[in-house]
């Protein structure tokens, strides 16, 4: 089977390459404990001609979260943690804007993103080199939750940060030691390191790439330290696979349990009802996020799986634990369903289905629709601008220095036009009418409003960063305009959570 | 309906295989319908059960009061997601939480943090709804307010009230007014009184677990719970029901129900404890329905299980197909081997599981389930009681179980516990064995009683909620 399995894999493969306009893609396959393809296809480097391979290292992004949810369950397996209690009880530094959840909030509800909070990712995206423990435990209490406590399933990479921080709590080392000596070590993951980490010269890391003007260009991918614990490893697929035949075994490793069946147990039993993509896919019926994982039915079977997707790279990670069946995808380009597509298409061909769907066009005629309707979307933020309303200040008067307790704080200046600095990050503001302008972030526009004062300065800016919540993220004045050169905010050179905390 | 070649042969051997009284059944596809019975809906006198016989759907009648509300909803009368004390403020809980947030939602799914908390209408049997709400306040909860899911009844019974305090109507009248009447559901009723008076009625009976015989057992009378659990209609009338999920709402071209994709939407992970089957898949509680993948596709469907009664109300809206099976004999899973059967057929895997026999094998789980949800009687370990029986004697009360009387006649002790008094039977120290009536069977209990410091009797405590503690009766002063 191995050798014709290997072509169709790599038939489609190619294909979804072409079609999807990805440059390289890296596979393995697991079943029944034994690797039964690590392969790569395309290219690591375009410019380099340099092949993919089974050996090069791409970040794994939020498939990460299993890791720390698996961190975790370890804990407990010890007995130094119980899913179910009060993180406060363990980590009483641990905070949110609504009371209910500060209280009540337990590793459990952190890990299947049940908070209330809203994702507030443009907070650690736009502030790269905030400190894990000021992230943690000054700014998250005061960002703004939009659902009730414990209500709907919100997607938060913050969470898992505090998840990766509440480890170190318990244990006196850092989410990347203890997740480096508890998980890569004992799993022979060699190649496996976390963002901000040194390149180490003995290995091969895939250029990552990013669609601009119709061709892929070379990006650099997010190092955010702070939030690490949500999606900061990278790996190669033949570290990957050990990582499935782990989880295949269910917490076993060369017949060495890592942690006991029942804590492995709670990390894919469901939690909540969750909706990742906006279509329905026909063979897939979801079931829930259990602890950083998430498990559905697909044609019958149950799966359990998570992607990741950071600039420059889209993964997952994916297992049929009945039928001991697990797939590692990783790409290196940003945002692309070639990783859901080949899993599935993948899946099909153990399963005894082979070309039954073909995915490639399923998902990528869906992933268009998907793109088509976000842009619409984006398109819609702005509203219309009105014609000849100059801004009511000369731009001088806009300039200061603005703060928020949960985003901290932010300089806006006027240098051919008004720009604001973001933690190191230089945006323009595009005027719009009257007060209002736009700053684009992310190839995203968001509105952004100055609020004049009583006396007639500006008080206040109002960036809408996070666009669940019906308010926007308002940053108050926090020194006159004549301050304007002012240093922006104190710049950390090394990452706190490269550290032990 | 070609597919279902096969089907009424192979559920009247189940019907054997389970040893039940009788069976209906409603099978709709598309537009069609496909009515069968069989057995006996009075064994005794080996009457046979037609489409139009009523038998109870227990709690199947969840998804009516779930349906209720979301017609109130629709509306503009009922936000299912604002704190349910905007429209009930009479409906506290003893977690602050629940007390400020719960919303109707939180109640069809099960998730406001108490448990079962069944004996409080056992042993309260003409509570009324209104009463119901008001006892909520002094039950402990036994998880955090959303965490998990626990399956409460007495949640679906303040629902009922919370239709009530909205439209003025009883739940009853507006189940009746709103749902019934334009699904031409003319027979279904929402009592036994109702029931017998129609007079084509199942009676309930019990399968003997040692013996196998069929026993004739009370009706289950639920009064204020209603709303968890108290309708009984007929297959045909069901199938009505059924087409009007199938159709998202409508029945001969009118529009009746709103939000029913709402009420299949999973909101709470629910795994049976009762079975694990490869074809099922990813069980959730939605509002008043659960959902799950069967083979594949979406099933919603609820159980009943009423005092010799046992329903399966089902449907799969991706395929058009619906199944509703009703067996006069408690506690069976003859219903599910029916429905899945059915459903099989349907889907083109005719016969390529005996689902008869595999849920029959599940039945000593279930028999294992109730034990323990009953409890066992406490092993005898020290010397009896150093009391008279007078000393024991009194009224015990607690703010939501009610009332317990205890009394000594003729040094004899006995405890009221629901309908009637049982016998108490010194086990050692102070701790008294009895049953409580359930009607259709008989649950072991123990009465521990505690003495204050003036060296009187002053509680009682009786385990009648297994996830928290013993709930303590206070004495009366004398």
């Amino acid at each position: 089977m191995s050798e014709q399995f290997s072509k169709q894999v790599e038939e489609i493969a190619l294909r979804g390459l072409a079609l999807m306009r990805v440059p390289g893609v890296a596979v393995a396959v697991v079943k029944d404990g034994e690797t039964i393809l690590a392969e790569g296809y395309g290219l690591a480097n375009i410019e380099a001609a340099e092949n993919m391979t089974a050996e090069h290292v791409m970040p794994i992004g939020s498939s990460s979260k299993a890791f720390t949810a698996t961190g975790a369950a370890m804990l407990v397996s010890e007995g130094k943690l119980a899913l179910d209690t009060p993180v406060r009880a363990y980590m009483p530094r641990f905070s949110l804007s609504d009371p209910v959840a500060a209280q009540s909030a337990t590793t459990r509800d952190l890990l299947c993103h049940r908070t209330g909070l809203p994702r507030h990712d443009l907070l650690w995206i736009t502030w790269p080199d905030v400190e894990r423990d000021e992230l943690m435990f000054e700014r998250l209490p005061h960002l703004g939750a939009s659902a009730p406590f414990r209500s709907i399933w919100q997607y938060n990479n913050h969470m898992f940060g505090v998840a990766g921080r509440l480890i170190a709590e318990l244990t006196g080392k850092s989410w990347e030691t203890f997740t480096r000596e508890r998980l890569f070590a004992p799993l022979g993951m060699r190649k496996s390191s976390f963002w901000q980490d040194a390149p180490d010269g003995e290995q091969k890391y895939a250029t990552l790439y990013k669609e601009k003007d119709g061709a892929a260009a070379p990006c650099a991918t997010e190092c955010v330290p702070a939030v690490g614990p949500a999606g900061a490893i990278r790996s190669t697929v033949n570290d990957m696979a050990r990582w499935l035949k782990f989880n295949l075994a269910r917490g076993k490793f060369d017949n060495t349990e890592l942690l006991s069946e029942a804590a492995f147990a709670e990390l894919w039993t469901p939690n909540i009802p969750y909706k990742l993509f906006p279509f329905e896919v026909e063979q897939v019926r979801r079931i829930g996020y259990a602890l950083g994982w998430f498990v559905d039915s697909y044609r019958g079977e149950l799966r359990v799986d998570h992607g990741g997707n950071v600039s420059g790279s889209t993964t997952l990670v994916s297992m049929l634990p009945e039928k001991n069946i697990g797939v590692v995808v990783l790409t290196n380009a940003d945002s692309n369903v070639l990783t859901y597509a080949l899993v599935s298409a993948i899946q099909d061909i153990l399963l005894g289905k082979p070309n039954e769907t073909d995915w490639l066009n399923f998902y990528q005629d869906k992933y268009d629709e998907m793109k088509r309707k976000s842009d619409e979307d984006i398109a819609k933020l702005l509203g219309e601008k009105l014609p000849d309303k100059p801004a009511t200040h000369a731009l001088d008067e806009y300039a200061g220095i603005y703060a928020n307790p949960g985003y901290g704080k932010i300089r806006v200046f006027a240098d051919a036009g008004l720009n604001v600095d973001m933690h190191g990050n230089i945006f323009p503001l595009e005027h719009r009418h009257y007060d209002i302008f736009s700053v684009k972030i992310h190839d995203v526009p968001i509105p952004v409003s100055f609020k004049t004062a009583v006396d007639g300065s500006i008080e206040a800016i109002s960036i809408q960063l996070e666009l669940s919540l019906p308010e926007p993220i308002v940053y108050k004045r926090a020194a006159p305009a004549a301050s304007e050169a002012a240093a922006p905010e104190k710049t950390t050179s090394e990452a706190a959570a490269s550290e032990e905390p | 309906m070609d597919g279902l070649h096969g089907f009424a042969e192979q559920a009247e051997r189940n019907l054997a295989l389970f040893g039940h009284a009788g069976m209906v059944v409603s099978v709709v596809s598309g537009e069609k319908t496909v009515l069968e019975s069989f057995g006996f809906r009075d064994a005794e006198q080996r009457l046979a059960p037609d489409a139009d016989t009523l038998f109870p759907i227990g709690s199947a009648t969840k998804s009516f009061t779930a349906a209720a509300l979301m017609l109130l909803s629709r509306r503009g009368q009922l936000d299912i997601d604002a704190p349910i004390r905007r429209y009930l403020p009479e409906l506290l809980f003893f977690d602050p939480d629940a007390s400020a947030h719960a919303t109707a939602r939180d109640l069809l799914c099960h998730r406001t943090g108490l448990a079962r908390h069944d004996m409080l209408w056992v042993l309260r049997p003409h509570i009324t709804r209104r009463e119901l709400v008001a006892s909520i306040r002094a039950l402990l909860p036994s998880a955090p307010f959303r965490a998990r899911y626990q399956y409460s009844n007495l949640m679906f019974a303040c629902l009922g009230r919370l239709v009530e305090v909205i439209d003025g109507r009883t739940w009853e009248n507006f189940v009746r007014d709103e749902i019934f009447a334009p699904l031409n559901m003319r027979s279904a009723t929402f009592n036994v009184d109702d029931m017998v008076a129609y007079g084509d009625f199942a009676l309930p009976y019990v399968r003997d677990r040692k013996s196998g015989a069929l026993n004739n057992v009370p009706f289950s009378r639920l009064g204020g719970m209603a709303p968890a659990g108290a309708i009984n209609a007929s297959a045909r009338e069901m199938a009505h029901w059924t087409r009007c999920l199938l159709s998202e709402g409508s029945f001969d071209g009118r529009e009746i129900l709103s939000g029913t994709r709402e009420m299949r939407t999973p909101q709470m992970p629910a795994p049976s404890e009762l079975f694990t089957f490869p074809e099922l898949r990813g069980a959730s509680y939605a509002l008043g329905w659960e959902v799950e993948s069967f083979r594949g596709y979406t099933l919603v469907s609820h159980g009943g299980n009423v005092s010799g009664g046992s329903a399966l109300v089902a449907y799969m809206p991706e395929l058009g197909f619906g199944v509703n099976v009703m067996v006069n004999t408690g506690s069976s899973l003859l219903t599910y081997a029916t429905a899945y059967d059915a459903l099989d057929r349907l889907m083109g895997f005719a016969e390529t599981k005996d689902w008869g026999a595999e849920l029959f094998a599940v039945t000593d789980r279930l028999y294992a389930l109730t034990d323990a949800a009953v409890g066992s009687p406490q092993a005898a370990r020290g010397a009896k009681t150093a009391r008279a029986a007078a000393e024991f004697a009194g009224l015990y009360r607690h703010p939501a179980y009610g009332a317990v009387a205890v009394t000594a006649d003729g040094g004899k002790l006995s405890a009221r516990l629901g309908q009637r008094a049982a016998p108490l039977e010194n086990v050692h120290y102070d701790v008294f064995a009895a049953e409580i009536d359930l009607g259709y069977l008989t649950a072991p209990t123990t009465l521990s009683f505690q003495t204050g410091l003036d060296g009187g009797i002053e509680a009682v405590e009786l385990p009648l909620e297994g996830a928290v503690a013993p709930i303590v009766f206070k004495r009366d002063k004398v």
